[in-house]
Order: structure tokens, then C-alpha cells, then sequence
């Protein structure tokens, strides 16, 4: 897994965690092969870096979380969906951590 | 449903002629639920009667969900083992779950991914529950696999105006609780509490799927709902189920109902994910035509 620049992500890359923007909604899901329209989505919501999975990985390179988008029009859209809160915040953490689990235990397994 | 009639709801479920019904073997389930004289020995009766159940239940009460030590071979057995409760939960909701599988192959990949959704919260309800020292957990989970059977319903029996919910969703970053609204006046909240009492499942159960959304207005089982609406949440993070969805808003007042800490979350939604996919493996819906 590498984290990398929105500027640096080229179609075919594959996301190695989920996105979440700051009010934890999920914007792209881990495993989703990115293309040209999600690339643009992902810079239009101003999330600032991704972890992409890496053919040749050695697992050693670990990412918390995935860049939190700050708040963009597509949040202000989504209709306060998503309440803030230590329970909200403390849920979107420990997501974020099993996701990152599931992928080193999963680039382990490759190796 | 019966609190906010109007016309939209009525028109939508006057087009439900035709509620799908559960199997014979389900609904003498759903009998000896309501009755408190039934025993683990009428149940195991029941369910040898129908391969189907039969298989399913000796597949699940020898995987790695319960992780028995010795494999059980016989009805009676898992009876024994697992407990009145749990057998005629499990068979009941996964048995909901076989009339709408395999219907439509077009709606396939919503029903299967809204079938591992409503996996992965019947498992964190029962976490949660088992947690908070719930009595009961069993019934939790039943609560979760069903909560959402009403966007079945508006599956099967809308048609594009259910596409025009989903694409909403997707292209409009509305809730699908919104979108639902804003096309028929009602949300899958009150369609699966119709379908639900059509059936006619346990009170709790019925308000558990009616007020997951708002569990303050469940009244006396505002806890249950409490549970299945966390439940929910957590599923959703544990197992997102796609882009442009999001974690549903959590109600105010469950962190007071359920006098939950920050602190409880992670123990709680590492049981669920590790519960979820080792449950995940051995219990899956089997096609309704194929019965």
C-alpha cells in the first residue's frame, strides 16, 4: 500500500482503504479500481491523499486513514446525514483501523 | 404506517396485492414463537420436515460462528446445543430472506448486497446486545437481518420508481430514507412494518423494523430500536456497502437509551466484523424457485 497525491492517481490503480470525507460519510469504498470519473470525484470533494494498493507491496507502509475531505458542497448536499460526535467519530476510527487490518492481513497472505 | 396516512403511501400499498407469504414450515415457526407452550421438541419436528431448514441449521451450527468443538450430526442435537431461541430466530429470518432471493435477476445485486448489510447488523445488534447484557440477543438479531425488508418490498414491487430512488441516491447524495420519501411519502421503515405485521411477527419485532430510523418514538421497546438503529451505523461501517453511501445518522438520544461509551465501540464492532465474516460463510439465502 502506498499513500499517495490526488496527482499521482492514474486510472487502474486500485484504492487500498476506503475514503470518508470529514462527517464519515463513505465516499469511495476500499477495492474500488479508480478511473477517470472517480479521480475527478475525488479531487472535486477535495480529499487530499488516498492509500492505492501496489502491485509489488510489502506491506510495510501503513496509512491510518484515508485523507478526510473537508466539508464541500456534496456534503452540504447530503442533508446532515451525518450527525458529529465522540461515538460517530470513535465508529469512523475503528472502520478505518479494521479496513487497514483486512488489507495488511490481505497483502500478508500474498506475499 | 396506520399514524401517517396519506395518499401516496395508500396508492403505493394498494399496489401490494400480492404480499409474497411465508412458507408452511416458516409460519408454524412464526406459531410456536407465539406460543408459549411450544417446546425445543416441537421445533425439531417442524424442522425436519424441510430439508432445506434441516441442512441450513446443521451447516450453521457446525461452522465457525458458534465454533463447537464436536460436529453435530442431528437436529435434536443443534437443539440442544443452541437453544430454543436461537434456532427458531435464525430459521425464521433467513427463511424471510429465501422467498425474495433469486426473483429477479436485474435486482440481483441489490438483494445481495442489501442481504450482506442485513448480515452484518443482525450480528452487531446481537453484539451490541450481548455487550449491554441485553436479555434476549437472539432476538436483536432477527431485529437487524430484518430491519430493511421493506426496500425488498419497494424492490419487487416498484419497479423503475425503485431505480429512480437508487440512482437519487447516488447521483443526488440524498438519504435513501429522503429519496424514498420524496417518491412515495412513506420509507421502507413503513413498508417493512407492514409487511411485518401482514405476517404477523412479534410486536417487538415489528416495531424494531418500523423504528430503526428513530427509536424514540418505539415507545416501550425504544431500546430494541436504539440497538438495531446503532446496529445499523456499525454495519455500514464494518461492511460498506458502496459509493456515494453513507453512515447513517445516529439519533441523539441512543447514546443516552443504551448508556453506551466511547470506550464500548471497539470491542463491540471488532466482535461484529470478526462474527460477520465467519457467519457470512455458512449461511446464505437459497432460491425462492428453487424450493
Amino acid at each position: 500500500m502506498i499513500v499517495t497525491d490526488l496527482n499521482a492517481l492514474k486510472p487502474g490503480m486500485v484504492l487500498a482503504d476506503s475514503v470518508f470525507d470529514l462527517h464519515h460519510s463513505l465516499l469511495l469504498k476500499a477495492g474500488v479500481v479508480l478511473d477517470e470519473r472517480r479521480i475527478r470525484l475525488l479531487k472535486s470533494w477535495g480529499a487530499g491523499r488516498v492509500a492505492v494498493r501496489t502491485a509489488d507491496t510489502d506491506g510495510t507502509q501503513v496509512s491510518t486513514r484515508s485523507a478526510p475531505a473537508p466539508e464541500t458542497s456534496a456534503d452540504a448536499a447530503s442533508d446532515g446525514k451525518t450527525v458529529q460526535g465522540p461515538l460517530m467519530d470513535e465508529i469512523a476510527r475503528v472502520a478505518a483501523l479494521l479496513a487497514m487490518e483486512k488489507h495488511q492481513r490481505a497483502d500478508s497472505a500474498q506475499r | 404506517v396506520q399514524t401517517a396516512p396519506n395518499d401516496k403511501l395508500q396508492r403505493f400499498i394498494g399496489k401490494i396485492r400480492d404480499l409474497p407469504t411465508l412458507p408452511r414450515t416458516v409460519l408454524r415457526i412464526t406459531e410456536l414463537i407465539n406460543d408459549p407452550r411450544s417446546s425445543a421438541r416441537d421445533l425439531a419436528r417442524v424442522i425436519t420436515e424441510d430439508q432445506v431448514l434441516t441442512a441450513r441449521l446443521l451447516r450453521l451450527v457446525n461452522s465457525a460462528f458458534y465454533g463447537f468443538p464436536q460436529k453435530v450430526t442431528t437436529v435434536t442435537g443443534a437443539v440442544v446445543l443452541l437453544g430454543f431461541d436461537a434456532i427458531r430466530n435464525l430459521l425464521l429470518s433467513t427463511s424471510v430472506f429465501d422467498l425474495f432471493a433469486g426473483k429477479n435477476q436485474t435486482t440481483r445485486q441489490f438483494f445481495e448486497t442489501l442481504w450482506d448489510h442485513s448480515l452484518a447488523c443482525a450480528v452487531s445488534a446481537k453484539t451490541i446486545g450481548d455487550h449491554l447484557r441485553q436479555d434476549k440477543s437472539e432476538e436483536l438479531f432477527v431485529a437487524g437481518l430484518l430491519h430493511d425488508i421493506g426496500k425488498i418490498v419497494e424492490l419487487i414491487y416498484l419497479g423503475s420508481e425503485f431505480s429512480i430512488i437508487v440512482d437519487s441516491v447516488q447521483t443526488q447524495g440524498k438519504t435513501f430514507a429522503q429519496a424514498e420519501f420524496d417518491m412515495l411519502g412513506c420509507t421502507h421503515t413503513d413498508t417493512g412494518q407492514l409487511l411485518a405485521r401482514f405476517w404477523n411477527l412479534p410486536v417487538k419485532l415489528t416495531h424494531a423494523i418500523g423504528f430503526h430510523h428513530k427509536p424514540v418514538a418505539a415507545g416501550q421497546w425504544a431500546r430494541e430500536a436504539a440497538i438495531v438503529h446503532l446496529a445499523d451505523i456499525i454495519a455500514h461501517a464494518v461492511n460498506p456497502t458502496g459509493e456515494g453511501c453513507c453512515l447513517p445518522r445516529m439519533g441523539e438520544a441512543v447514546q443516552a437509551t443504551l448508556d453506551l461509551t466511547v470506550a464500548d465501540i471497539e470491542p463491540v464492532m471488532r466482535a461484529a466484523a470478526d462474527q460477520f465474516a465467519a457467519l457470512r460463510q455458512s449461511i446464505q439465502p437459497v432460491d425462492g424457485n428453487a424450493r
